[in-house]
């Protein structure tokens, strides 16, 4: 036990989870969603829950809540609040404990606020179900509340809608909500997973300069290690249900026992960039010059919102080379993915596809040049037709090029075999492959046309960690045997470390900076650049410079 | 697995099923009449106005002029069902062109058919149905047009916005990435993917074109030559003291078929919803 357990042992702890089992019903892929699960959070303490997605992570949040769906209950096990059984509460008791001694922060903050309440009422809805009768109490509370949490401007931002806010403040909102009666026990499930690594530095910051200062005990739900690196007093890694490791965050990220962690903290780590020297005198294979793209929104009958999702980008891909994009939400690098390969036409500017000029020919004039450029999208749940088998997706583009029908599906049996699926999955439906390997399905069917150019927009984002490494393996290796240009765009830093040759790094629909991935991680030049790479979890946030880190970045928006 | 889920979990249904069992035996029992021993429903075969379950040979009975009730409603079901097969199937093809054109091409072009169809959408469909076919002089062909005129704005409603939609999916984008042509793209990546939707429509719009169909008959505007339910209901309407079956059985032909049409619709509807997984862990 370490030194920093030992101080608090003879506390009760804040939630005590003792032999928990969750059997799951007939049929799922095992038996227990937990099974013997046994952990405890002391007050003060951050404890971080850490697993692939379907290790029942979640489901322990919501077994602590009492908010399993009727036919998951757990069959053994006890789940204390300072020493207060939970499960001999009555409904009534559990509602009364919820949101006053334990509170929640979820995923995704636009699902967990009413869209068509103000925030300010929505905080004053919880206070006031708990017993808060007195308006003034409470209309103070909410302004504390929202002050506390560092949203500008408490006294306006009450009356705003949370689809007035961003992404980071709406999450700033419901940790005020959660935060409403100083709760005993946080669960944050996940809770910057769907934010930029900007506002997710932000949002750890901010959680634990309360958990400081609250001195209340945090559960943290995530399947980042960089986040647990950021914030974690001790880790807990779970996998498929079943507790793997438990220590203190420096035992468990710098000297893991067990296989599973291991392989997963390798998965996240950044490996040096490979210093793989592209030739400069490669031909180019791809050239945007001065490209612009504007998005007209009508607000109301008039009013018209200009949004400049392309500034003057200009780009070169040169034979054999890997290219980054990477930048935040809303930075226009799936705008420019959809522009070079046409889904789009750009209001301005140049586009060549092998020294061809075609930013501005007609969807027809380009089929033909179609399979020298091809992509690969994000979500391997939505890109594969749920209608199609497998044989025929991939077949789809050879034989819209005019392969006769029996090379078609010779050439989609070796795509199989090249992306490392087995034969058998020509005449299987995508639904029933896992996520990874329907990323395989899409990467054969991006490269049955036998493409030069490939464009990847986030193809690993929706994978695990473990899966994504896989992923990336697969297209370096594809790259070296079929020799292919990549142009990869993400939002991931690590990822693009890890990748890419060189990198362009987008801000607001412009290229801020652009260079070789080694020197652009290790000295960037342009500010946000800098910005960006101090954001990342674990690697430079420290209790110091986030103040002014915070600074910089409010300058920049 | 069962390699088809969505049949089985149509059979599954009772309600669903019954349903197309009556129609399917309906439809047997209408296209073998004239072998069943079914004269002409215009022969005067019978005394007038039998009551029915009294006579054998005549087990419904027969109307003021002696025509045998049976024979009226095995023939009128031809009519019903043939237009309610036929009009709803002239509704799919004109709102699904009209709808995925409007849905895939966009911009003005959809403007201009989505005004047109609201034109036919702001008249009462039934008064412009009349006027159709009163204009075009009442026949089959007539009838179905009339139907398939006024039926059509919805249908094409519902394929746009499900074109609208799918267009947007990744997996049409990489379609249009590989090089697909944009009518391949139509029947291979779209159309299979909005095909649940538009069968449960298109079983509402033949329920209410058989619906549209009678009360056309029943204002004397359905084709002359041949015998229909609603043609037999207005024959009998001065009737409706002295022999109730006259328009008591036709009317209860009409209310079984529309509710076998509906259940079958609401059948496919549940069919076609994936099964809902059972709680999965996170």
């Amino acid at each position: 036990m370490s030194a920093h357990h030992e101080a608090a042992v003879l506390e009760v702890p804040v939630l005590e989870v003792d032999g928990l089992r969750i059997p799951l019903p007939e049929g799922a892929d095992r038996s227990h969603a937990l099974f013997h699960l046994s952990l405890t959070v002391q007050r003060g303490e951050c404890l971080c829950v850490v697993g692939e997605s379907g290790s029942g992570k979640s489901m322990l949040a919501n077994a602590v809540l009492r908010l399993l769906p009727e036919q998951l209950q757990p069959e053994a096990g006890t789940l204390r609040l300072e020493g207060q059984d939970l499960y001999e509460l009555s409904e009534e008791g559990m509602r009364q404990l919820r949101g006053r001694r334990i509170s929640m922060v979820f995923q995704e903050p636009m699902s967990a606020l009413n869209p068509l309440l103000t925030i300010g009422r929505q905080i004053d809805e919880t206070l006031s179900a708990h017993g808060v009768t007195s308006r003034t109490r409470r209309r103070a509370r909410i302004l504390e509340l929202l002050g506390y949490v560092g949203l500008p401007e408490p006294e306006r931002l009450q009356h705003s809608y949370p689809f007035q806010l961003s992404g980071g403040q709406r999450q700033r909102v419901v940790i005020a909500m959660a935060l409403a009666f100083d709760p005993l026990l946080l669960i944050a499930d996940e809770p910057t997973s769907a934010l930029d690594v900007t506002t997710q530095a932000q949002v750890l910051e901010l959680l634990r300069r309360i958990q400081r200062e609250k001195g209340m005990a945090l559960l943290f739900i995530t399947h980042d290690f960089a986040v647990v690196e950021a914030i974690a007093d001790r880790v807990l890694v779970l996998q498929r249900g079943h507790l793997v490791e438990q220590g203190t965050a420096q035992q468990v990220l710098q000297a893991p026992e067990q296989d599973y962690t291991k392989r997963l903290l390798a998965a996240v780590s950044a490996v040096a960039t490979q210093s793989r020297q592209p030739d400069p005198q490669a031909a180019v294979v791809l050239e945007a010059k001065g490209l612009n793209k504007v998005f007209r929104s009508s607000q109301g009958w008039w009013r018209h919102r200009h949004t400049q999702a392309l500034a003057d980008v200009t780009l070169q891909l040169r034979a054999g080379e890997t290219l980054g994009i990477v930048g935040e939400s809303g930075s226009g690098k799936s705008t420019l993915g959809r522009n070079l390969v046409r889904l789009m036409q750009p209001d301005s500017g140049q586009i060549f596809w092998d020294g061809a000029e075609v930013a501005r020919h007609s969807q027809a004039r380009l089929r033909p040049l179609r399979s020298d450029i091809q992509m690969i999208f994000q979500d391997p749940f939505a890109s594969l037709n749920p209608r199609q088998r497998v044989g025929q997706i991939i077949m789809t583009g050879p034989l819209a090029h005019g392969v006769p029908e029996a090379e078609a599906r010779q050439r989609a049996l070796q795509m199989l075999e090249l992306v490392g699926l087995p034969a058998t999955a020509f005449e299987r439906y995508p639904q029933e492959f896992s996520g990874g390997q329907r990323q395989r399905i899409g990467i054969a069917r991006a490269l049955a046309v036998q493409p030069k150019i490939l464009i990847a927009d986030e193809c690993v984002s929706a994978l695990d960690a473990l899966i994504q490494v896989q992923i990336l393996e697969l297209l370096e290796d594809l790259q070296r045997r079929l020799k292919l240009s990549l142009i990869f765009i993400t939002h991931d830093l690590r990822v693009a470390a890890r990748i890419c040759d060189r990198v362009a790094v987008m801000h607001q629909g412009r290229i801020v900076e652009t260079g070789p991935a080694a020197t652009l991680f290790s000295a960037p030049t342009h500010p946000y650049t800098q910005a960006l790479l101090r954001a990342l979890p674990g690697s430079a946030i420290d209790l110091d410079d986030t103040p002014c880190e915070a600074d910089l970045l409010r300058d920049l928006s | 697995m069962s390699r088809f889920p969505v049949l089985r979990r149509f059979v599954a249904q009772p309600s669903a099923l019954s349903g197309a069992l009556f129609l399917l035996i309906l439809t047997l029992l209408a296209c073998a009449a004239p072998w069943l021993g079914f004269d002409s429903p215009w022969a005067m075969t019978a005394k007038p106005l039998l009551t029915p379950f009294t006579v054998s040979g005549h087990l419904l009975g027969s109307d003021m002029l002696g025509r045998d009730i049976g024979s009226g409603l095995l023939y009128g079901a031809r009519v019903s069902l043939s237009v309610g097969a036929l009009a709803s199937l002239a509704t799919l093809i004109v709102g699904m062109g009209v709808g995925a054109v409007a849905g895939y091409v966009g911009g003005w072009l959809d403007e201009v058919l989505m005004r047109i169809g609201e034109f036919f959408q702001i008249i009462p469909q039934l008064v412009l149905a009349v006027i159709l076919v009163s204009v075009l002089q009442p026949s089959l062909g007539s009838v179905i047009l009339a139907i398939s005129l006024v039926a059509w704005p919805p249908v094409a409603r519902l394929v746009r916005t499900e074109f609208l939609t799918l267009r947007q999916r990744e997996y049409v984008q990489a379609a249009q990435v590989l090089g697909q042509r944009p009518l391949a793209i139509i029947f291979t990546q779209i159309l299979p993917n909005a095909l649940s939707p538009l069968l449960v429509t298109m079983t509402f719009v033949m329920a209410t074109a058989i619906l549209t169909e009678a009360a056309l008959a029943f204002l004397g505007l359905g084709d002359p030559d041949a015998m229909s339910w609603g043609y037999m209901i207005n024959a009998s309407r001065n009737m409706l003291r002295q022999a109730w079956w006259m328009s008591v059985l036709p009317g209860l032909a009409i209310l079984l078929c529309v509710l076998a049409v509906n259940r079958i619709g609401e059948g496919l509807r549940v069919a076609f919803e994936p099964p809902r997984r059972s709680g999965a862990s996170s």
